[in-house]
């Protein structure tokens, strides 16, 4: 029942990016704001699409929570995407936030949702997942990288030339919220892998390669920091380590899974 | 130091201390511990490689060796260096930041307000201090002539860079510490006690004390999969039983400050033999790939496998006996007897499955037993306090530069043409930017108030 909620999510959003994508053509507001009601619907539909999926876990007897395989992953990333958008664009009458967001958790639900290499079934932990040290380090992990997908889109739209300025401001403001929101979530998130690595493991830093990518993305987005303090406001190579940073985060992410290492989905 | 650098001049040291702080430098180090990181990730690494016996030019060599990167000159030093890095930098621009330099009033983003003739100026003094210590506790310093008030908030943001930057180094410190503990494993029988670890390079080490393992379980899921391990260990020292704890996977053990966490499990056959010769029998326990050396016999046995049923034939094991001047190899099986009735002549066609083919002995198999052998990880590492604690501050420095300002704002009052002329001016984080329109309008309401 879970996977057939969250599968009608991916329509929802894709009907969100249509709207805004028709909003930004015609240059009027109400595309613009139906494009934001659905896709405030489809995120109440994703929240009740997680939740059922925990629910039905416990009925199956096995408990947990939704976050702990690719799929879960997938969807929980889709949703991280969404709700920061909600949190810092829902005042932003603007389609073109939505038009760049709204595809990233389409395409994630979508690849959850109907590859056919996820598996969407609910299946019982293996006892090193068994953490609540899980939850905390995927929740950050996650919500890290969805502020990450925003401040990337920010940091394009403050490079796209013939916007007016007071909207260039709020952009250049939403940049550095969802910079610093994913820089204290990554870091929060890499602090409790690495306490749940060193109750499982008994050290708490391996070089595993997700580990190794995790810091290499780390340390863009420190780079990135460093040189927005420095340049005072979001400038082009700023906006290109942000984007470097986000290749560093689908690589950590994704990329991973494809060199040997403990943190391998399966 | 920082009026030295606030001149500018300064000798050698100090410039060499400027250039060593500077923000070029982070992020050239930054890149470059990134390359090295993918580096690793991409040239499969052989960490753990054993030193002992390794020349001078060797050590030198696997130094340099890209084959274990985290270890290699080339990730070691661009990491001191960012240390460095960062201590003249904490040293140089925080060092001023946290001194009272950046109190002084800025000369830029000024705000003036002229409040006409017969203001009274301690009336406006008066409310000027009220305006300004509202939300910006805890108050307002006055100073010498001319009169200038100050307001601020927030004031322990200023100390948020130090900290971050500070944590950096309790957690560099945590990680040499690490240097000087070690990683392994230790594998233990159902009903054993060991008391040496294998480190991950192979070397032996003694841990001190011993640990038995009075048990390990297996929980499975309904489908089979497994869900919970558990060794039950029991940890002796000087002979005696001092702690009886449960290992589980997410549930490590901490015992002379050194961390026993559950890291697998092997499944150990183990066969029960006689080996009956002139002088008598003699009953042997022997585990795969052990050597036995029976008493008042010329042979040792290497125990090659254990095997619980060896192609339907029932429990087997193969040996290979060695005496002073021959080697064979022997296949033993517990049913022999009936094996050799399903295939009539079996042990002549194939020999080595007689038992009685090395004279004057007969080796008999008694039974095959699986016995569980626990695998916990042994850490040794005294750099983790300084690690947590580095964590700690580096999130709660973070979150203080990302969510805290501080503001001051200050307010220059001078007589101008009969009446008064207020300055006002502000600074978020040591940055001048303009002055809130709204304490603009209600510095010009005090004027008017007072005439």
């Amino acid at each position: 029942m879970n996977t057939t909620i969250l599968s009608a999510v991916t329509f929802v959003y894709l009907a969100s990016f249509v709207l805004f994508i028709v909003s930004e053509a015609t240059g009027k507001g109400g595309w613009e704001k139906a494009g934001r009601l659905v896709a405030l619907g489809g995120f109440f539909l994703h929240t009740a699409g997680i939740v059922l999926r925990w629910v039905e876990s416990h009925h199956a007897g096995m408990g947990h929570a939704p976050l702990s395989n690719f799929y879960e992953s997938l969807v929980f990333f889709s949703w991280a995407v969404v709700f920061l958008y909600l949190v810092y664009a829902w005042r932003q009458a603007s389609g073109i936030i939505g038009a760049f967001v709204m595809p990233v958790a389409f395409l994630l639900m979508a690849y959850a949702s109907f590859s056919p290499s996820v598996d969407s079934q609910i299946k019982p932990l293996i006892p090193a997942l068994k953490s609540n040290w899980l939850i905390v380090h995927v929740i950050t992990c996650f919500l890290g990288y969805a502020a990450f997908v925003l401040a990337s889109v920010f940091g394009i739209m403050t490079l796209m030339k013939g916007d007016n300025p007071g909207r260039s401001g709020a952009v250049a403001g939403m940049l550095d919220n969802c910079l610093k929101t994913g820089y204290i979530l990554f870091t929060l998130g890499i602090v409790t892998g690495s306490v749940w690595a060193h109750m499982a493991w008994g050290r708490y830093w391996g070089w595993d390669p997700k580990e190794t990518w995790a810091l290499i993305t780390w340390l863009i987005y420190t780079g990135a920091i460093h040189v927005r303090i420095r340049d005072g406001a979001p400038s082009r190579r700023f906006v290109i380590i942000l984007i470097i940073g986000l290749a560093g985060v689908a690589f950590t992410y994704f990329g991973v899974n494809y060199l040997p290492g403990l943190h391998s989905y399966q | 130091m920082s009026e030295k650098d606030k001149k500018g001049a300064g000798g050698k040291g100090v410039r060499l201390l400027r250039g060593l702080a500077s923000l070029r430098i982070t992020e050239a180090i930054l890149l470059w511990i990134a390359l090295m990181c993918i580096a690793a990730t991409v040239i499969p690494q052989a960490p753990y490689r054993p030193t002992a016996g390794v020349s001078p030019a060797g050590r030198v060599m696997m130094l340099l060796s890209l084959k274990d990167v985290f270890h290699s000159l080339w990730f070691l030093a661009p990491v001191a260096v960012l240390a460095l890095n960062m201590s003249a930098c904490m040293w140089v621009r925080m060092g001023r930041r946290g001194s009272t330099r950046g109190g002084a009033m800025p000369r830029t983003s000024l705000s003036e307000v002229n409040l006409p003739a017969g203001s009274d100026l301690e009336r406006v003094m008066e409310g000027l201090r009220g305006l300004i210590s509202a939300g910006r506790a805890p108050a307002v310093r006055d100073r010498e002539e001319p009169p200038v008030l100050m307001g601020e908030k927030g004031s322990l943001r200023r100390f948020a860079p130090l900290l971050v930057h500070g944590s950096i180094f309790f957690i560099l410190v945590g990680v040499a510490l690490a240097f000087t503990g070690f990683k392994g494993t230790v594998e233990i029988p159902e009903g054993e006690t060991r008391d040496v670890a294998t480190l991950y390079d192979g070397t032996p080490v003694h841990l001190g004390f011993a640990l038995r393992c009075n048990a390990f379980d297996i929980e499975y899921y309904k489908n089979g999969m497994p869900k919970e391990y558990r060794s039950r260990i029991t940890f002796i020292r000087n002979g005696r039983s001092e702690q009886e704890k449960s290992v589980l996977v997410n549930h490590p053990v901490s015992f002379q400050g050194i961390l026993f966490s559950q890291s697998g499990y092997n499944q150990l056959a183990e066969a029960s033999l006689t080996v009956e010769g002139p002088s008598g029998a003699q009953s042997l326990l022997a585990v795969e790939g052990s050597m036995i050396e029976v008493e008042d016999t010329p042979f040792r046995i290497h125990v090659m496998r254990v095997v619980q049923d060896m192609m339907r034939m029932g429990p087997g094991v193969q040996l290979l006996v060695e005496g002073s001047e021959s080697r064979q190899v022997l296949w033993l099986f517990r049913d022999i007897k009936a094996i050799s009735k399903r295939y009539p002549g079996i042990t002549d066609k194939v020999p080595q499955f007689n038992p009685s083919l090395i004279k004057p002995y007969t080796f008999v198999l008694d039974g095959v037993t699986m016995r569980n052998t626990t695998i916990l990880g042994v850490n040794r590492d005294p750099g983790v306090p300084f690690v947590a604690v580095g964590a700690v501050l580096f999130i709660a420095g973070i979150t203080m530069i990302f969510l805290m300002a501080h503001e001051r704002v200050w307010v220059l009052v001078e007589r101008d043409r009969g009446g008064l002329k207020v300055t006002l001016a502000r600074r978020i984080n040591g940055r001048p930017v303009p002055v809130d329109v709204h304490l603009v309008e209600r510095v010009k309401g005090l004027g008017g108030r007072s005439s």
